[in-house]
């Protein structure tokens, strides 16, 4: 349960307020109480951050000197509303660039310009929500969501000569949701706008093509790009992000041109779902699902079903993404090297999790509770060595 | 629209017989109750002679009046249970069958979807939108008179000098004569005469309704038929002229 406003920072004018799960949207006076302690704060030479109560944290934060934004979480720390309320901000700028944010000239205007971004919000509040176990919602925040095709160089081949043919040096491709090749133009772009980007691509079931405004907040926040994207089969979305050309009629012609001799094996990437890594890649037996990080790229891939046969626990990418923002968020963030742990785990009643980390690589396994928990160790990190050394998957 | 009367051509309630159904079987998508949608390079499992005709169509209309709704409805995808505003521009191939006289064909009906704001921010979106668009779908709403009374200067502002003269389809949301509507039964009629063209009426939704695509039929085959029709008339024109 968590919900974000958004005002003004000089007037307190409420912009809007978004919240997502079982939590009552703050009302108006609330809403002006809140902004009222912050601004009062100010005044007394006093930066009021977070406050908690019992089971809910409130954080406030200020962008630009501009734009203030509270978010309010249950079961939720304060570090991860505050990395919330940057995202939401990262958010609007994409949608109606840093000009209009830094200076509100018009708050009627900017009010009916920022419900673009409001099915994003949605996304975002959804990656950070835990009480939400009920769709398969298997997103954290700031993270692209990956998956690890077979052949990754032949698919890379296909991207490449894409990013050529439309003229883009960012592309990609999305199969169920999830990254399954991209060009090095994509890698290139600040993790914090390849997120986003990811986000704003419409879901194949959602439209056939589409072709969305998008400022990037920190390459491009004051000049658009078009993020433009389209569907040749179901569950396969193939993107790029363009300047004036080409227009959306001409993108479709050109997509299907390159792709239509690749459908098998996009076709086969999309079989792989929801497992999201080749079958070649085989699991010790006692592993149900795993979920791999990379901090530096702010990539992730998860997956509850590696095993094929039995299900043990009921919902597996749900178990990992609280044993992530619980205990393995710290120490992905933690600053201090030396402070930094390496591994960690949890032990329930019907299964165990364990994480290790090498550098900026995080693998957390979730296995069945008959593992020994000695066992783990050694199976995570094993297992760890043998993707980054595996050739037919490229991580 | 002149010469033909709508009605004349297509069998409005193809869908329903034994044959529409047994065609509209393949549409369906086996993981939803809704229809399936089909990518560039999909296309239903129907026999191969089936021929088809492919039109594009451009929905214009206040923000939240109903553009995104409409078009869910008539593909028969389930819409999202809560409301956000159209980014930039979605585009939603809708395949559609219908029996023109003796003949089966496959309508394919590009929808374009734009967010009126993305709309009034961006100014290369309504060219890209309007360019060899065959139809602009206005749509108003039946409980906001101000919608409805924009249409005619909507229809000529978009509609004049446009070489390609795209057909004109009017849409009316929130549609209950149960209540007191803003706009009313006669005026929409009196619209009707004066544009003669059809006003379509979107009734209120019932969230996961069965047989929607009953409900939607006669408004999808209302605008291919007027569709086929300017298609007709522009070939006759080009035989006369030729
Ligand atoms: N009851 C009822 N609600 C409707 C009807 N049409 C639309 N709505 C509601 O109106 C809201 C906005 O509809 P959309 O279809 O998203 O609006 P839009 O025209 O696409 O708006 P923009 O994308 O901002 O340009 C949604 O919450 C719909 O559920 C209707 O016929 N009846
Ligand atoms: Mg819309």
């Amino acid at each position: 349960m968590v919900s974000v406003m958004c005002l003004t920072t000089t007037g307190g004018m409420p912009l809007f307020n978004r919240s997502h799960g079982n939590i009552d949207t703050f009302s108006f006076s609330s809403m002006a109480s809140l902004n009222g302690v912050h601004m009062y704060g100010k005044s007394h030479n006093m930066l009021l951050k977070s406050t908690a109560t019992e089971d809910m944290t409130i954080v406030w934060r200020e962008f630009e000197n501009s734009i203030t934004l509270i978010a309010a979480g249950v079961t939720l720390d304060e570090q991860t509303l505050s990395e919330l309320s940057q995202a939401v901000f990262n958010t609007l700028v994409m949608f109606v660039g840093i000009e209009e944010l830094r200076n509100v000239k018009n708050v009627e205007r900017l009010r009916k310009d920022l419900r673009m971004s409001f099915a994003t919000i949605e996304k975002l509040l959804q990656a950070v929500d835990l009480t939400d176990t009920t769709g398969p919602n298997s997103s954290l925040l700031n993270y692209t969501a990956v998956m690890l095709p077979p052949d990754p160089e032949l698919l890379q081949s296909y991207v490449d000569s894409w990013s050529e043919c439309v003229a883009s040096m960012f592309c990609c491709v999305i199969i169920e949701g999830s990254l399954a090749a991209a060009s090095s133009g994509w890698w290139q772009l600040d993790r914090v706008d390849r997120y986003l980007l990811s986000l704003v691509i419409p879901s194949s079931d959602a439209s056939t093509s589409s072709d969305v405004p998008v400022f990037l907040p920190v390459k491009s926040p004051t000049v658009p790009f078009r993020l433009v994207s389209c569907t040749p089969m179901q569950g396969i979305r193939i993107v790029a992000l363009c300047g004036p050309v080409p227009d959306l009629y001409q993108f479709e012609q050109l997509a299907i041109q390159a792709w239509k001799s690749v459908i098998d094996l996009l076709n086969d990437c999309a079989a792989l779902y929801p497992r999201n890594i080749a079958l070649s890649f085989v699991f010790h037996e006692s592993v149900l699902g795993f979920l791999l990080i990379d901090d530096m790229l702010g990539k992730m891939a998860i997956s509850g079903s590696v095993s094929g046969h039995r299900k043990p626990v009921k919902c597996p990418s749900h178990i990992l993404r609280s044993f992530y923002y619980q205990c393995v968020h710290d120490m992905v963030v933690e600053k201090d090297e030396t402070a930094k742990q390496t591994e960690i785990y949890w032990c329930a009643e019907h299964y165990k999790t364990f994480a290790v980390r090498d550098q900026d690589t995080v693998l957390c396994l979730l296995f069945s509770s008959v593992v020994p928990t000695h066992a783990m160790r050694l199976i995570c990190k094993e297992t760890l060595v043998q993707i980054s050394q595996d050739k037919s998957i490229s991580w | 629209m002149s010469g033909m009367a709508s009605g004349s051509m297509i069998h409005m309630d193809w869908q329903s017989t034994a044959e529409g159904e047994t065609i509209l079987q393949n549409f369906y998508n086996p993981h939803s109750s809704g229809r399936k949608l089909f990518g560039l390079l999909e296309k239903p499992s129907i026999p191969i002679n089936i021929e088809e005709v492919s039109y594009k169509l451009f929905f214009v209309g206040k923000s939240g009046i109903g553009k995104s709704l409409t078009i869910a409805r008539f593909a028969g995808i389930n819409s999202p249970a809560s409301y956000f505003e159209t980014a930039g521009i979605q585009k939603i191939n809708i395949l559609w069958p219908v029996k023109i006289w003796e003949k089966i064909i496959l309508f394919k009906l590009q929808c374009w979807d734009v967010g009126e704001n993305s709309l009034k921010k961006y100014s290369h979106i309504l060219p890209s939108c309007k360019n060899r668009a065959d139809g602009i779908v206005f749509v108003f709403s039946f409980m906001d008179r101000a919608t409805f009374t924009e249409l005619i200067p909507s229809i000529n502002k978009m509609t004049k000098d446009d070489p390609s003269h795209p057909a004109v389809t009017v849409i009316g949301t929130r549609y209950n004569p149960a209540i007191n509507m803003e706009v009313s039964l006669a005026e929409a009629r009196e619209l009707e005469l004066k544009l003669r063209t059809p006003v379509l009426k979107m009734g209120v939704v019932s969230p996961g309704e069965r047989h929607e695509v009953h409900k939607v039929a006669p408004l999808l085959n209302i605008i291919c038929e007027q569709l086929w029709i300017r298609d007709q008339e522009y070939l006759l024109k080009q035989g006369l002229s030729s």
